[in-house]
């Protein structure tokens, strides 16, 4: 207790809430910038760390940690560029809404959201850390290929139209993340004798590539079309409808919120499982809802064109996952993603190393960090609401001319500021014009992003496992040595076969209303 | 032949020949190292065979015509092309501040039209805030030429 | 007319200071800031390393300063590449480890050991076996009791590197057997053997200090010549039975070849200067990193040993055939 006493002391100093505070703004701007990220800021900002306090440094860290996923929806309503890949499927319902003249409410939508999702997962860090971290370690090879693939198979509810298109989508992903050095013999795969491949193809890059070039693809062909049909190019939408939700919509939301933060928190805590999977997931399981409840009503509009759970899921999914990526980090030493393996780097440059000696030997640090989460993001969405409208009239004021190679320009070099490679330039430009090739094919993005965030992952342990398991599959399905594994491979089966018995179901139907109806002509 | 203007055509024999590629790619791999990409690279080949059989039965697939065909090339198209030369100009060498300012200017030319002055003050006014931004704040080392890293390092 | 004299006068004034710079150079070394050219991510050991010596080194140097820069990529291919291409002019440097002498021999790269020069040593990281806290090996005698019997399955950090190389070296010395579980990234490895679930770890002592400390993992043996300060009953692995003398990861910086003479020197020099820092000891010490000075001689022999060894291992397991 006197640890979280003087941790709290540490976090009210006047400069301390100051670099909080500083973060926090700083997340919203580099969140809201296509091709700069939490990843890239974070490496960029490690180095000036070293000649600062390291209360200063990780209060800034934790602020802009909190607020990058919040900056990242507003590009991806406004222009439907996402500006960070944690605001992928905001894109979709938020730029429908936006589009409909409601853009203040989309914002409004995915700010609220991200509040809750982040002081949920702020909470779990402060009371649920030790348990929750006992049962992160029971992740071993087994149970994250059981995890992986359980992610991989909530790319059934993201197929969209046409089943082939979906799954090709999802095998070109795998493909692309088989490329680089084999794990189990070292054999380089696909990489035509090209050094920068040998560890996959960067994935920062790549994904700038498919959601920020892609879009300033999109964004060029539409102004085409509209010059083209004589028509002024459409202004982009301005915010002028409220930013604060009103009380039916919060009531609305609060079913979404709960599941896709629970959502988020868990697969935040599991090291390894990444916020992608947790918006996937949440997404996923918020469309299916969805359309039992409200799809077809009037008023409503359909999953995809401007649905507010279709905001609200993603960005409470994405925040549920900052903080508790912080739970393995902090009681284990265990990183929960990439984002907060870069907190090791921040601590250890000043002699701290997270993990339960960081609880012994710097407890006031520990809990300062703690409660720095639960701050940021009890502020963050007064301030996000206040900057809103700031960021989005300095930046989408630009005309739509000027607009397409400002983000171009933006995506390209940032990602080449990921791993100061040219290399990384072309990777970005290739992923993008393939991701407007696919969205001519019709073919959708979802699939591809998320095979590309588990491939490594399902094939890596999958070897590992088998090589523990001398060759025998049956240890994924275990239920004495790998019970969490057995339940979400099940987990996995059922989402997978969930669309076959919908078409089964559908099929008994038909033929007993056929049969209903040959019945009367029969007698 | 109307199976030959639809997209969903053309998607499908395209996956299956880069089905091929890989298959072909992925036999030269030491056993262990070959299965899982082998794998996915004939499941490919079988669900773009199946999108052609489905193309084939379908009526409704988007086709291709002319306009749309006209209007990818001169939007994405240019886009991707001017893209391409300003990567490749900073692959050899020219520097980060030249093929910027001049790539961007001539983006917002091929979409505007109108005075290339006007565009190239636009454009030096773009690049000038991004190379800032990048450069001296993120302190990025950007591959520009060693004259700008004299002035400015 | 005026814009002109103006653009005129600022053209002037540019490619003056460019002279000036160039003119500098030719002066005295150094002149500009020198470059530590880091082919791993931000946030590894090298790279905080790195960066603890250049804030020390900074302090012996006005006006230029010692710069980390990361070019990741490649399992280090790519930034060795890039350092062994850069200018010889003493203004880049690479911190050169273990993975410059076995990149060139396992992996396809455009560089040779040959286009670096050795400059100075300043870290000497040994090999350390880790085993679970609550582990049945209560010693490294039972451990290769069992080891002997069964193939004991170990986490490394991948095929082929430094870990690899010191688990065959293990089991042509000892007569043990293991078996390898490849897991990218320190964070995946640390998590395997805190759950249980591998029965052993090859770590570099750097690594997991913090974490052996912390009694997450226990540490068996170290592969160091002799026992270290702070774990003196820890056996090292030549006492231990397990017949190498030493398996360390070397640190130290390297330019490339044809570098100015005076530049190596200096360098050197600064770094010497470094290494007897009392806060700079102190502090990778507290870390796990035992400082070791070794000037461009005694830093060409450890490489060289190490190529030896390494080469050796990686010839009697075919590591070489993909």
């Amino acid at each position: 207790m006197e640890a979280v006493l003087s941790g709290f002391e540490i976090l009210m100093r006047p400069e301390v809430l100051a670099f909080l505070l500083v973060g926090i703004v700083a997340g919203l701007v580099v969140g809201s910038i296509p091709g700069l990220n939490d990843n890239i800021a974070f490496a960029i900002f490690i180095p000036f760390s070293f000649s600062m306090a390291p209360t200063f440094a990780l209060a800034l860290m934790v602020g802009l940690y909190c607020s990058t996923a919040i900056g990242g929806s507003i590009p991806a309503i406004m222009v439907k560029v996402p500006g960070t890949a944690s605001a992928i499927m905001t894109t979709i319902d938020g730029n429908a809404m936006a589009q409909k003249g409601m853009p203040g409410k989309a914002i409004g939508i995915a700010i609220t959201s991200s509040v809750v999702g982040g002081f949920a997962s702020s909470l779990v860090l402060v009371f649920l850390a030790p348990p929750l971290a006992k049962f992160a370690l029971r992740f071993g090879y087994v149970e994250n290929f059981a995890l992986g693939l359980l992610g991989l198979a909530s790319v059934v509810g993201l197929l969209g139209g046409n089943i082939f298109k979906g799954l090709i989508a999802a095998a070109v992903g795998l493909l692309v993340a088989t490329v680089g050095l084999s794990l189990e013999t070292g054999f380089p795969r696909f990489t035509f004798g090209v050094a920068n491949l040998y560890e996959g193809v960067p994935f920062l890059p790549l994904l700038v590539g498919l959601f920020g070039v892609t879009a300033v693809l999109e964004l060029s062909e539409e102004w085409v079309r509209e010059r083209r049909a004589g028509r002024r190019a459409e202004a982009l939408p301005r915010i002028t409808d409220r930013l604060i939700l009103d009380y039916a919509m919060v009531k609305r939301l609060i079913p979404t919120w709960i599941s896709c933060s629970a959502i988020g928190n868990i697969i935040g805590v599991i090291p390894g499982a990444g916020m992608l999977m947790a918006i996937f997931l949440g997404y996923e399981r918020t469309s299916r809802v969805y359309k039992r409840k409200y799809e077809g009503r009037p008023g409503e509009p359909k999953w995809g064109e401007g649905a507010p759970e279709g905001i609200a899921a993603p960005e409470a999914a994405n925040n549920a996952v900052v903080a508790s990526s912080m739970v393995p980090l902090l009681s284990l030493g265990i990183p929960g993603n990439s984002v907060s393996a870069l907190f090791i780097a921040a601590l250890m440059i000043h002699g701290m190393m997270p993990g339960p000696l960081l609880f012994i030997e710097h407890s006031d640090i520990a809990w300062m960090i703690i409660l720095a989460f639960v701050l940021a993001n009890l502020v963050m969405g007064p301030i996000a609401l206040g900057l809103v409208k700031t960021l989005t009239g300095m930046v989408y004021r630009l005309s739509k001319e000027l607009l397409i190679p400002t983000i171009g320009l933006l995506c390209l070099s940032g990602a080449y500021s990921d791993e100061n490679a040219i290399f990384s330039i072309w990777v970005a430009l290739i992923a993008g014009v393939v991701g407007y090739a696919f969205r001519k094919m019709s073919i959708p993005h979802a699939p591809i992003i998320l095979a590309l965030v588990l491939g490594r992952q399902i094939e890596d342990n999958f070897s590992n496992s088998l090589i523990m398991s001398q060759g025998d599959w049956l240890v994924f399905v275990d239920p004495v040595n790998h019970p969490i594994s057995l339940a979400l491979v099940a987990g996995a089966a059922f989402f997978m076969l969930g669309p076959v018995f919908s078409w089964i179901r559908q099929w008994v139907r038909k033929r007993m209303a056929r049969g209903a109806a040959e019945v009367p002509a029969g007698s | 032949m109307t199976a030959l203007r639809r997209i969903d055509f053309w998607s499908a024999v395209t996956f299956f020949l880069l089905g091929v590629v890989v298959i072909s790619l992925a036999s030269a791999f030491d056993e262990k190292s070959r299965s899982y990409p082998l794998f996915l690279a004939i499941a490919l080949c079988v669900l773009s065979a199946g999108l052609l059989v489905q193309g084939l039965v379908s009526r409704s697939a988007k086709t291709v015509d002319r306009d749309e065909v006209e209007i990818v090339i001169s939007g994405p198209g240019v886009q991707t092309l001017l893209w391409t030369v300003w990567v490749a100009l900073l692959s050899v060498g020219a520097g980060y501040l030249g093929p910027s300012v001049l790539v961007v200017g001539s983006i917002i030319v091929a979409l505007r039209g109108g005075s290339p002055a006007k565009s190239l003050l636009q454009s030096l006014a773009i690049v000038a805030v991004v190379f800032f931004m990048f450069y001296v704040i993120f302190d990025i080392p950007l591959p520009v030429l060693d004259i700008v890293d004299e002035i400015l390092g | 007319m005026q814009t002109k004299d103006l653009l005129k006068s600022l053209t002037f004034a540019l490619v003056g200071s460019a002279l000036c710079a160039s003119v500098a150079t030719a002066q005295s070394y150094p002149s500009k800031d020198i470059k530590i050219i880091v082919p791993f991510a931000p946030g590894g050991a090298v790279d905080v390393t790195s960066r603890i010596i250049a804030e020390y080194a900074n302090k012996h140097l006005d006006k230029v300063k010692i710069v980390v820069e990361n070019r990741a990529g490649g399992d280090g291919v790519v930034g060795q590449t890039f350092a062994a291409r850069a200018k010889p002019d003493g203004y880049t440097m690479l911190a050169m480890t273990s993975s410059v002498v076995t990149n060139p021999v396992l992996k396809e790269t455009q560089y040779k050991i040959e286009d670096f020069e050795a400059v100075a040593m300043y870290t000497d990281d040994p090999e350390v076996l880790i085993v679970p806290t609550d582990s049945p090996f209560k010693t490294v005698a039972d451990f290769i009791a069992e080891a002997k019997k069964r193939p004991i399955s170990v986490t490394i950090a991948g095929i082929a590197t430094s870990h690899h190389l010191a688990g065959l070296a293990l089991e042509d010395s000892a007569g043990i057997k293991f078996n390898y579980l490849p897991t990218k990234g320190f964070g995946p490895q640390l998590q395997a053997v805190m759950g249980n679930h591998v029965e052993s770890a090859l770590w570099s002592f750097g690594e997991g200090k913090k974490h052996v400390d912390a009694k997450s993992v226990r540490l068996l043996a170290v592969a160091s010549d002799k026992r270290l300060e702070g774990f003196p009953d820890v056996p090292t692995w030549k006492e231990a039975g397990l017949n190498i003398p030493r398996w360390t990861t070397f640190r130290g910086w390297a330019v490339p070849k044809g570098s100015p003479k005076e530049a190596v020197a200096f360098l050197a020099n600064l770094l010497e200067k470094v290494n007897k820092d009392e806060g700079y000891i102190a502090r990778m010490t507290e870390y796990g990193y035992p400082v070791s000075y070794r000037d461009a001689a005694g830093y060409t022999e450890v490489v060289n040993d190490y190529a030896d060894l390494a080469g050796r291992v990686i010839k009697k397991h075919n590591l070489k055939e993909q």
